[in-house]
């Protein structure tokens, strides 16, 4: 079912006063609205996962949809907030699966894509800025040992992914 | 999967009241009236505000303060109730504006060639910290309670727009109150003031916020 934003809006403010079939509505077309969001952006079998956490903060946070305002702009930025949530755990999960070596069919397939996905983003950072990412936030090593092994400074390593981490997130906040 | 969470979150509906931006702003005018009051009373006020003829520098300061509350509270509600495509980032702008008294500062100690050592021992600097903090506090600790009904986006950036806000209506407060008539001072020690306030917002607020 897809709805323009005023009936959106208008159910909304239904479903805020407690009226629980316009509710089920809203919840409806946002279920499908999502599916589409993120149908480009995450790994295709992680979709119905981020549409479920995305459902349940919109029913947390629905006191702060303003009804006098466009409903479908308030949606997005609570699904891109969770979006961005998922990728840093994707990011963790896909390093790990791709550098242990346990890739089965497809559970490797979608670690791929979201390794794809997040390599895209770091492409936009340095060569040091990756490396720094790489070996403290993927890796787990510690500063001192990430410094050792790129040969960088400990004060660069940090510096590297504080950048590095700021740049990500203005990526995918502009995205 | 997702029909089963669709049905238990209708179930689970409850009336909710949107979420008011007034209650933000009741919150931060009624503890700076508060505040100003206890200012007024417990420090008593400048004596330009007593003879009614109160000098351009209190002025200045209360309206860079204003100016810098309002658009960090605007920002703030406005990020409480996010969108994409909003823009609210007239708090740039405003915090550029105050950036005149640090810049001034840094301008005429250069030209004078020495420290203002009095400026930097001045008996009044604790004060208008202690009262600047504590006040942020009062104001900072009920937004945020607020901000958490609310579905903020971008917990770091609402971390520093409380800082700023609440730092600077508190400091506000203590204005009305200031001996200090010097431009060093305002650059040194309101700077100072409201600085913390934010810096103490951006590593507080955040972790409260996150949902």
């Amino acid at each position: 079912m897809k709805a323009d934003d005023a009936t959106l809006r208008s159910l909304m403010a239904k479903a805020q006063a407690g009226d629980q079939s316009a509710y089920r509505a809203v919840l409806g077309i946002c279920q499908d609205w999502l599916k589409r969001y993120y149908a480009h952006r995450i790994a295709p079998g992680a979709i119905d996962d981020l549409v479920q956490d995305t459902l349940m903060s919109l029913h947390k946070k629905r006191a702060s949809y303003d009804p006098s305002r466009a409903f479908l702009p308030w949606l997005a930025a609570i699904a891109r907030y969770r979006w961005v949530d998922q990728l840093r755990k994707t990011y963790r999960d896909a390093s790990e699966e791709l550098f242990e070596d346990t890739a089965t069919t497809e559970p490797e397939e979608e670690a791929v894509m979201a390794k794809i996905s997040i390599d895209r983003l770091m492409a936009h950072l340095s060569p040091p800025q990756v490396t720094a990412i790489q070996l403290v936030k993927i890796d787990g090593l510690s500063i001192a040992e990430a410094a050792g092994r790129c040969g960088q400074s400990e004060s660069a390593v940090k510096v590297n992914i504080h950048r590095g981490v700021k740049k990500l997130s203005a990526l995918i906040e502009s995205e | 999967m997702i029909d089963a969470l669709v049905d238990d979150l209708v179930d689970d509906l409850r009336p909710v009241q949107p979420l008011s931006p007034r209650m933000a702003i009741a919150i931060v005018a009624s503890i700076t009236g508060v505040l100003a009051a206890l200012v007024a009373m417990t420090m008593g006020l400048r004596a330009d505000i007593l003879a009614g003829s109160p000098q351009a520098i209190l002025l200045m300061r209360a309206g860079v303060l204003l100016l810098l509350g309002t658009a960090t509270m605007a920002a703030l509600v406005s990020a409480a109730r996010p969108g994409v495509g909003q823009q609210s980032d007239g708090w740039r702008w405003a915090l550029g504006a105050a950036a005149i008294f640090p810049v001034s500062a840094i301008v005429l100690v250069l030209a004078q060639g020495a420290l203002p050592m009095g400026i930097l021992t001045a008996s009044s600097a604790p004060y208008c910290l202690a009262v600047t903090l504590t006040g942020a506090f009062a104001m900072g600790a009920p937004l945020t309670a607020w901000l958490r009904r609310g579905a903020v986006t971008q917990p770091e950036r609402v971390g520093w727009l409380v800082g700023f806000a609440s730092g600077a209506f508190a400091l506000f407060a203590y204005n009305l109150h200031c001996p200090s008539e010097t431009l060093v001072y305002t650059g040194i020690w309101y700077t100072s003031a409201v600085g913390l306030a934010a810096i103490t917002g951006r590593l507080i607020v955040p972790r409260l916020l996150r949902w």
